[in-house]
């Protein structure tokens, strides 16, 4: 999110149009692979003695397939199951059981996802391998990330930078969420499913599946939602105090997958979605309650990705995607984009114990941004982005336990030149169920085009009484990355079959941060630059015990602190509180999974929130609950309950100084039923 | 169908990642195997079949792990003429009309098993012990899957083991 990026705007009101326009962004990147070394998923055509043979648990599928448990990185994976028995509707709202990542939903629609600190930036997510961030602001637009949720495989979710472990790495400095949908021959047959209650007014979905070919397969689905508006806050002046605020939700998404494992070694896969919403403005500017026009979003795109195992000369893997996109806020801005990406990816093992991976992508985007009147405008008001990136990094294995990671990623970027970020991973198994690991890394978050040409446009009082109508540029031509090393460690505990426990601690070093240094004393909006410095530290434990047959349980908890320091010079007085403020010190997770009869599960996750000082938003606890009946194999019954315990409670509100608490915007208590009723 | 890598971001140390949680099932994706290859080996009455092409029934009583697993398997699959149905059930009374019946619970094994007696189910169950009313069971040796086959309870349900099976498996009599 870009609170910070009005540092200058303290007493005017246009501060806080900004910081809704951060509010209204939200986004993040990354991903990564089901790898090639998975055996196959359906073992049935084995003959008795071959499954006699067969080890039921397996340490390495293959030289290089570690389980998750040995993974040299904080990882985390959300598996479908569990998102499908939580009952989210969203794929952020599902990002909330994951250790480490602090979501908050900022009104009904927007959402702020953020790890190890700096909300709504320095986070890279991916979907099947497309990033989602947009390059205007660095933010992921959480709103229109959607699938039908029942189609998603995992989300695997690394905190701290991505640097070796993604091609791209603009923004993957804190961390990548990486989404993974089926394999379409896991989703055949006919799926139809909707609900509604107070909040979540309406959703349907239908989704069919079916082998079309040989070996090939696809699906296509379809799926409507209206969200209820969230709660003006009690002192806000952009709708009225108490009441519904304008920010309502409705959307339409269409997509399909297919499938095509066309040779022994060979796949190919083509997948698209395109959307299309309306939604009430985020929140009104200040003087404009009088015309609530709707933000209008749509977009699409097209995905190809490619697969082939050379055996000897290892795996060669390709992706090709357009997408499209378009958003509009009315008063706010405008954002037109196009983008074409092309990566290459080889895995070549050499020898017993290297496997050398490299890498190589272009990425091209075209934006238009404007409109009338707008209130951030964007110099120049059309320009195309050419991103080149390569990575190289070699996996060594050491003795018999461990095993070294080397690598670096090279980008060449249109702001800021050529980025290098190499880092360094150690994996060490202690025994039968212990590892541990070590990391250093060097991440960059190269400039957006919001720091690099954002002007504010004050007219007609817009920015508030006490400024003077004119062009504010608040954009810096010269705006540098913002540069961290990163020091992580870890250690993970499980007995097989039984309670597990992970640890990761860190401790990150930033320089040149983003800041809004002032033009002069008495200028309303200052200019981008990055005089800032920091430095975060913290950790998170993530617990997960069985209880029985029928119960397991899961518990994290989090903690982070993080010092913001002023470069001698810098005029930035605001940045350092909001960035500090704005991050919860402490935050946990509690997760209840119970299946009492075969038929009946009951699924409970209460969640804590610390204090945001710098956003004026208190402390929480909420509970999210949500049982399911299946009457028949082919349809479940379920009722859900979200933030059950209080009926309405600010996540987080704006940064603007000046502004009093309980100007947020309340997300409220909401209970609705759902079915699902599937053919094969 | 072949595992198909997504990997289309380079992601090197995520690759590895990927495997270790598409192999979580890996113990429900054996055991599925187990259970349509006995299907090849054992010969019910013919009262529990409508005709001559009516298909074996295959039912799985157990956890969603085995609901994501089912979803692996091939759909048309076939034993000795008849098509092979698979299907994921949630009550033990719908056990009744199946051929074979995997119950996964362990320890509800006995009282399940009680209602299937003199049915002509193959039951396979979890059960630590042999049970009198359980048919076959699964248990793990040296991390691998073994099965043993109680006689007495083969006898009375009228199912007749090919001697291959029962070469392979560990025979009780209860």
């Amino acid at each position: 999110m870009v609170e910070s990026c009005i540092g200058w705007g303290k007493r005017w009101r246009g501060a806080v149009q900004i910081a809704l326009l951060a509010a209204a962004c939200s986004a993040s990147p990354m991903a990564s692979a089901e790898a090639a070394e998975e055996p196959p998923r359906d073992l049935t055509d084995l003959t008795l003695e071959e499954l006699l043979d067969l080890n039921v648990t397996v340490r390495t599928v293959s030289k290089r397939a570690v389980p998750l448990k040995e993974a040299p990185a904080a990882v985390f994976v959300l598996s479908g199951e569990e998102i499908r028995r939580s009952g989210v509707r969203t794929i952020a709202d599902a990002l909330r059981m994951v250790p480490g990542l602090l979501v908050l939903r900022i009104t009904a629609q927007s959402y702020v996802v953020t790890s190890r600190g700096f909300p709504g930036e320095k986070l890279e997510v991916f979907i099947d391998g497309r990033s989602v961030y947009t390059p205007l602001t660095s933010i992921v637009f959480w709103d229109v990330l959607d699938t039908y949720m029942p189609d998603i495989d995992r989300i695997e979710v690394v905190r701290g930078p991505g640097s070796i472990l993604t091609l791209w790495g603009a923004n993957a400095m804190n961390g990548v969420v990486n989404i993974v949908t089926k394999h379409s021959s896991r989703t055949t047959g006919t799926e139809v499913s909707g609900g509604g209650g107070n909040e979540e007014r309406s959703f349907a979905a239908l989704r069919t599946g079916a082998p079309v070919a040989d070996a090939a397969h696809a699906r296509f689905y379809v799926q409507t939602r209206h969200r209820d508006s969230s709660l003006c806050g009690e002192n806000t002046t952009a709708c009225t105090p108490g009441k519904e605020a304008p920010d309502d939700q409705a959307q339409v998404t269409a997509g399909f997958r297919t499938d095509w494992d066309y040779a022994s070694a060979r796949s190919l896969t083509l997948s698209g979605d395109a959307y299309t919403e309306h939604a009430g403005t985020v929140s009104a500017a200040s003087q404009a309650q009088s015309r609530q026009q709707d933000t209008e979003q749509n977009g699409g795109n097209l995905t190809a990705h490619w697969d082939a195992d050379l055996g000897q000369s290892g795996k060669l893997s390709a992706v090709a995607y357009y997408a499209h996109y378009y958003r509009f806020l009315p008063e706010i801005f405008l954002e037109r984009r196009d983008t074409y990406d092309l990566e290459l990816e080889h895995r070549l093992p050499l020898g017993e114990r290297h496997l050398l991976t490299w890498a190589v992508g272009a990425r091209s985007t075209h934006d238009e941004t404007g409109g009338r009147p707008l209130f951030a405008i964007f110099d120049p008001a059309r320009k195309t982005l050419n991103t080149y990136a390569a990575s190289v990094q070699d996996q060594v294995r050491l003795f018999d336990n461990g095993e070294l990671t080397l690598g670096s990623k090279f980008e060449h970027n249109d702001f800021s030149g050529s980025e290098l970020q190499p880092g360094i991973r150690l994996g060490w198994t202690l025994g039968d169920g212990a590892y541990t690991w070590a990391s250093i890394a060097r991440a960059v978050r190269t400039p957006n085009r919001l720091e690099d040409g954002l002007v504010i446009n004050c007219v007609d009082n817009n920015c508030g009484p006490l400024v003077t109508p004119a062009l504010y540029r608040q954009g810096n031509t010269d705006m540098k990355s913002e540069k961290l090393i990163a020091y992580d460690l870890g250690l993970r505990l499980w007995r097989q079959g039984g309670w597990s426990a992970d640890a990761a601690v860190f401790f990150n070093d930033y320089s040149d941060l983003k800041s809004s240094e002032a033009r002069t004393a008495s200028a309303p909006f200052g200019y981008y630059a990055n005089t800032l410095t920091a430095r975060s530290w913290g950790g998170e434990l993530a617990l997960g015990v069985p209880l029985a047959s029928w119960a397991s349980m899961r518990a994290f908890y989090n903690r982070l602190r993080i010092d913001v320091q002023r470069e001698p010079g810098s005029t930035d007085t605001i940045n350092e509180g909001i960035i500090e403020g704005s991050s919860p010190e402490q935050s946990a997770g509690l997760q209840l999974s119970l299946q009492p009869r075969g038929d009946v599960s009951v699924d409970t996750f209460v969640r804590y929130v610390d204090e945001l000082p710098a956003v004026f938003t208190p402390d929480y606890v909420e509970l999210n609950t949500r049982m399911a009946w299946r009457p028949l194999a082919s349809l479940e019954l379920a009722v859900v309950g979200e933030n059950l315990l209080d009926s309405e409670h600010p996540e987080s509100g704006s940064p603007a100084s000046g502004r009093p608490p309980g100007t947020a915007n309340k997300i409220q208590r909401s209970v609705f039923a759902e079915f699902r009723w599937t053919w094969r | 169908m072949k595992p198909v890598a997504l990997g289309l971001v380079v992601c090197a140390l995520l690759a590895p990642l990927g495997a270790g949680a598409a192999d979580q099932y890996r113990e429900q994706r054996i055991k599925t195997a187990f259970l349509v290859n006995f299907a090849r080996f054992v010969t019910w009455p013919p009262i529990t079949f409508r005709s001559a092409t009516s298909p074996i029934e295959l039912c799985i009583l157990a956890s969603d792990a085995f609901g994501v697993v089912l979803a692996d398997v091939a759909k048309d699959k076939a034993v000795n003429e008849r098509p092979l149905r698979i299907s994921r059930v949630f009550r033990a009374e719908d056990l009744r009309g199946c051929h074979i019946a995997y119950l996964e619970d362990a320890a509800a094994a006995p009282r399940n098993l009680a209602g299937l007696a003199n049915h002509h189910v193959l039951t396979v169950h979890e059960n630590d012990a042999t049970q009198p009313n359980g048919v076959m069971r699964f248990y793990i040796e040296d991390n691998r899957i073994r099965f043993e086959v109680n006689l007495a309870a083969a006898r009375r349900e009228d199912l007749q083991f090919s001697a291959k099976l029962l070469g392979l498996a560990s025979i009780v009599e209860q």
